[in-house]
């Protein structure tokens, strides 16, 4: 099943790739270097759904104590950091060009680090706890209490970035897009979506492997997934 | 549940009254790692008035995070956290006493010593109270949010470096309002609004830190 | 009155115990053996409702522990291999402050009646940190006296470090609770019957 998810997200990024360098038109005011945000902004959206997705799980696994969803919890967790990494890096890039430089205290910069520091406090704990099943239920208040805390750090973020800057520059304030951004930027964001899930199944078949030998409970908790 | 809230209370005080060198090492960091900044920074008396609420905010934020480690470990080594958990009161009560005297015996001293510090910074006379209205409003949601990582971390490898990762990230909002409210008195912005929002941060974690605590404590006992 | 329906743990891939069944009622002592590592203290944190069972369920006056939890453990008296005093109190003030939080408010009398009792005249208000290891074993004992009202005592390994005299008046203490109506059940490395009424379970 990866493999297929695989591909789907192989096809769908030469798709968008190709709309994003050669059907997108160049942007008036910021003119080629814009086209990063079609690798930037899809990594920033992912990096906050699979935060979600992955406290989702990590909260059904310690409500019905069913372990097939706390793996996925566990699984996703390099993938989240990833994209938010990508996010930042990406975000560094296009920063140097439009800001003049590679780092900025943007609200949004700031909270996307921040997430990181949040991933990597989840993968930390559970990489800490050696009793599997205890690194589970750790981790998913960790990821809970990260859930309640998001809004308020994103929030507080925000307003110490306009306490210190006055105006800053905001990615909300270009211009309408053009359709075909949009649309480049919708098929990236499907292809990281497509490759979020065959990475994340692949380490969940892993981690299965690793933690049961065989699984014959599978058949038991499949129900709940 | 009062009878039980109340004896949690007194056996750690009496504790720290018993073990003063822990208190007296907290305050000592909290004095050092302030007076640092002016040997880095020079000592430029218009500099150290803007950075002063920061690093004395900092230093507070620190000396939290150094005496996490005390809030459960001992009960957890002992045995006596399952006395806790087994008593059959309600652990989320028991937890906020627990962090109460925590925060009597690590966070109330830091929070009286650090208007002293501020006066190292140049800061007027304003501006030290109200350093130690925000430090009043803030330390409690260190001590409260802090202790989940270290409910979580227990028995773990690790230790404090690892409560660090996990708890600096949920420290930020409150390092912003409070260490913002000082700079925005000193630049004549308004500060009802930071002012407000730590009492509602104080709130939030008092109603919801001792439940996360509390099923971090009997995860950490199985 | 306590029915232990379908145990089961494993930690990791090591399956400590499976579909255990037993129950016991008023009166009943039981003694669970088997080496170490056979998952006798876990079985004891299980039933005392510190730790959860993979599968199963452990039924208190016909209601699922787990499910009725603050008002099954005012039930346990829970003794565990770590005796929860503070080196830093003294025996005296130890029992003063961890009693209320089980239910018990002695006076000041009554604690140092049982202390004595204990052979602890000496050192009761002494720190414990300078007692020795059986002398601290039997300031946890003492709370034995003041847990009457918490019906089932679970004991993970009591007669450690005890010396004969101390062990023969445990098991006075465990006979006085099991004859009043308690239940007991607790673990030993011990090879003799201590306490001959007590049935046997055995992990191995």
């Amino acid at each position: 099943m990866a493999t297929f998810f695989f591909l789907v997200a192989a096809i769908l990024t030469v798709w968008g790739l190709y709309i994003g360098f050669f059907v997108a038109p160049t942007d008036f005011q910021q003119g080629e270097s814009y086209r990063i945000i079609f690798i930037h902004v899809p990594a920033a959206w992912m990096s906050m759904l699979i935060y979600l997705v992955m406290s989702f799980w990590a909260a059904i696994g310690l409500i019905m104590n069913t372990r097939l969803s706390s793996m996925m919890a566990h699984a996703l967790a390099p993938t989240g950091a990833l994209m938010t990494f990508v996010a930042l890096w990406t975000g560094a890039f296009w920063g140097r060009p439009t800001w003049g430089a590679w780092w900025v205290w943007d609200a949004r910069l700031t909270s996307e680090l921040i997430l990181l520091f949040l991933y990597i406090g989840y993968m930390a704990l559970r990489a800490s706890i050696e009793d599997p099943r205890r690194g589970d239920r750790a981790s998913a208040i960790l990821a809970l209490v990260g859930v309640v805390n998001v809004p308020i750090i994103y929030f507080s973020v925000q307003w110490w970035n306009t306490l210190h800057q006055g105006a800053s520059v905001s990615l909300t304030k270009s211009p309408t897009m053009a359709t075909s951004m949009l649309t480049g930027m919708l098929v990236m964001a499907l292809a990281f979506w497509m490759y979020s899930i065959a990475v994340s199944l692949m380490r969940v078949r892993r981690i299965i492997r690793d933690r049961e030998g065989n699984a014959t409970w599978l058949s038991e908790s499949s129900g709940v997934q | 549940m009062y009878k039980a809230f109340i004896s949690v209370l007194r056996k750690e005080l009496l504790l720290a009254l018993r073990q003063k060198t822990d208190v007296v090492t907290v305050l000592f960091f909290f004095l050092i790692v302030s007076s640092l900044f002016p040997f880095a920074v020079g000592p430029e008396l218009n500099t150290l008035k803007i950075i002063g609420p920061g690093v004395i905010w900092v230093g507070a934020l620190l000396c939290s995070l150094l005496a996490l480690h005390r809030v459960f470990e001992t009960d957890f080594n002992d045995g006596s956290l399952e006395h806790l958990v087994l008593s059959g009161e309600p652990l989320t009560v028991l937890v906020i006493a627990k962090i109460s005297a925590h925060w009597l015996i690590t966070g109330l001293p830091v929070v009286i010593v650090a208007p002293f510090i501020g006066l190292q910074f140049g800061l007027s006379a304003a501006s030290l109270s109200l350093l130690l209205g925000t430090l009043l409003l803030g330390t409690p949601v260190l001590s409260l949010v802090g202790s989940i990582g270290a409910a979580l971390t227990l028995g773990v490898r690790g230790g404090t470096a690892l409560t660090s990762i996990l708890i600096l990230p949920f420290y930020v909002p409150v390092l912003i309002f409070g260490a913002g409210a000082v700079v925005a008195d000193l630049q004549g912005l308004s500060i009802d609004g930071h002012l407000s929002i730590l009492t509602a941060m104080l709130c939030l974690s008092v109603a919801l830190a001792p439940l996360a605590i509390a099923s971090a404590i009997k995860i950490a006992l199985e | 009155m306590l029915q232990i329906q379908n145990l089961s743990f494993a930690r990791g891939k090591n399956v400590l115990f499976e579909n255990l069944n037993f129950s016991m009622t008023e009166g009943d002592a039981m003694r669970v053996t088997g080496s170490n590592g056979s998952g006798k203290t876990t079985l004891l944190r299980i039933v005392s409702g510190l730790c959860r069972p993979d599968n199963g369920a452990v039924v208190w006056h016909g209601a699922v522990a787990q499910k009725n939890e603050s008002e099954f453990v005012r039930s346990v008296n829970f003794l565990g291999h770590d005796d929860g005093l503070k080196k830093q109190l003294t025996a005296t003030e130890n029992l003063k402050l961890m009693l209320p939080l089980l239910g018990a408010s002695p006076t000041d009398i009554e604690i140092s009646a049982a202390l004595d009792a204990a052979g602890l005249e000496a050192v009761k208000h002494k720190p414990v940190m300078n007692m020795s290891a059986g002398q601290k074993r039997r300031v946890a004992l003492t709370r034995l006296d003041f847990m009457r009202h918490r019906v089932l005592w679970v004991l993970d390994e009591p007669f450690t470090s005890l010396d004969v005299s101390a062990i023969s008046a445990l098991v006075v203490k465990l006979r006085a609770h099991i004859e009043s109506g308690g239940v007991l059940i607790f673990t030993t490395h011990q090879d003799f019957d201590v306490v001959p009424e007590a049935s046997s379970l055995s992990l191995d």
